[in-house]
């Protein structure tokens, strides 16, 4: 039985991360293809709006049923019985309180979402679902390894920043992906100029993110110099080796796009060449190759967060 | 910039195993110690962990030699140090007992262990 809840908190977790991500890359793809005159950009806008619906309301599907699994887990009764272990839980842990707040912060995400209106109408709604989403992941920090120095401290804050800048890396090529850019790009120069802009806010922003990744990365890895060491010879080093991997073979993916393809790309749009489908065709190609190594990424990070770091009991 | 993209990957690389250091609870001293042989008997068994501990789903066990469970009084965290768990233990006669615990840290990891020690 243990063996099975452990793999249903995984799979939990990693639903819970990536409609966590899709809901932070939907919410911030929606930003510059607002307020646009392309009917094309206008249709991504609500694409992409009902994206972040679905992955918020996913989320919090998700984090209520990781909760139980959690619950049933700590008290070790089968999950059909972990009716009182849950109201323990939310009402006398941590990771409860860290719960509700987490839970609170996405439907209020999402109510924003909701309201918001085509034509760049209550656009200012884009940021508090942001904010909801960004005391989301907080809220996921606080029940991390990271939490051991207390709910506010650098290490915290480190933690925090890396995951979001993790989801909205992840997020964004899903979207731009499997939905934005799989919609072919009207005919209007509105059309083409809205994608163009839309393809280089794809581009800063990963490249930010990706920025703020190793920032983060370089800080926790300076506060926890001490254990290097102990990074060899270990299930945990060996899943965190896989981890690391997958992630890097995703940047040089990232990367041939933004230097290799981009360019041409931008140019077709701007100036409406239809020949310029297959620059986007490949574009495509790439983010949906890197979507996929970043779902194991995913998952690999799910695997470790449960399993213990060398030197743990 | 192709060299700038590969020295960030490196350096993502060597950043992203900066979790590996955050541990999940483990026992950093006990009373007993582990495997003492005691002159007299125990009052209390006293835990102290890495972490912080959730009192809910954290706690101590205690069995004799023919893994016979003896029954704890209220187990308790310590009012100053929430890394320490604590039990009053009744009257113990002379023999080997293990100590078996739980402990739920903050970030929601459970991990489980066991000592034992001897009254002589």
């Amino acid at each position: 039985m243990a063996d099975d809840l452990q793999l249903a908190m995984r799979v939990a977790t990693v639903a819970l991360n990536l409609a966590a991500a899709i809901a932070v890359g939907a919410t911030t793809a929606s930003l510059p293809l607002s307020g646009s005159a392309s009917p094309w950009a206008a249709r991504q806008c609500g694409r992409a709006r009902l994206a972040s619906m679905v992955g918020l309301t996913t989320a919090m599907l998700a984090s209520a049923w990781l909760l139980l699994f959690e619950a049933a887990s700590m008290a070790e009764v089968p999950v059909a019985q972990a009716g009182d272990a849950l109201w323990t839980m939310l009402t006398a842990t941590h990771l409860g309180a860290a719960w509700m707040i987490g839970l609170s912060a996405l439907a209020a995400s999402l109510a924003a979402a909701a309201a918001v209106r085509g034509g760049g109408r209550r656009k200012w709604l884009v940021p508090l679902a942001l904010l909801g989403l960004a005391v989301f992941l907080y809220t996921r920090s606080m029940v991390s390894h990271a939490s051991s120095d207390g709910d506010f401290s650098p290490a915290m804050l480190a933690d925090w920043f890396h995951l979001a800048m993790i989801s909205l890396w992840v997020g964004e090529v899903f979207v731009a992906g499997a939905l934005i850019l799989a919609n072919p790009v009207g005919a209007r120069a509105d059309d083409g100029n809205a994608a163009a802009r839309y393809v280089e806010s794809l581009s800063a922003t990963a490249t930010v993110a990706l920025a703020g990744i190793v920032a983060s990365g370089v800080f926790s890895a300076w506060h926890n110099l001490g254990s290097i060491n102990e990074l060899t010879g270990n299930p945990y080093a060996n899943t965190l080796f896989i981890k690391v991997s997958l992630a890097g073979v995703a940047v040089l993916m990232g990367g041939y796009n933004r230097f290799f393809v981009m360019p041409s790309l931008l140019d077709g749009l701007r100036r409406n060449d239809p020949a310029g489908a297959s620059d986007v065709r490949r574009f495509m190609l790439i983010l949906r190759l890197e979507t996929t190594v970043l779902l194991g990424v995913l998952i690999v990070a799910a695997v470790l967060s449960s399993t213990p770091p060398p030197g743990a009991a | 910039m192709i060299k700038n993209y590969i020295a960030a990957t490196a350096l993502m690389v060597a950043s992203m195993t900066a979790p590996a250091a955050q541990a999940h609870g483990k026992i950093v001293a006990s009373e007993p110690k582990a495997g003492a042989e005691l002159q007299a008997a125990p009052k209390h068994i006293r835990l102290q962990f890495n972490e912080k501990l959730e009192p809910a789903f954290s706690k101590i066990g205690l069995v004799d030699a023919n893994e016979v469970a003896i029954t704890l009084a209220k187990i308790t965290l310590d009012k100053t140090d929430p890394k320490v768990m604590f039990a009053e233990v009744p009257l113990l006669a002379p023999g080997q007992y293990r100590v078996r615990w739980t402990a739920m840290a903050h970030d929601g990891h459970k991990t489980k262990g066991e000592f034992g020690f001897k009254v002589k």
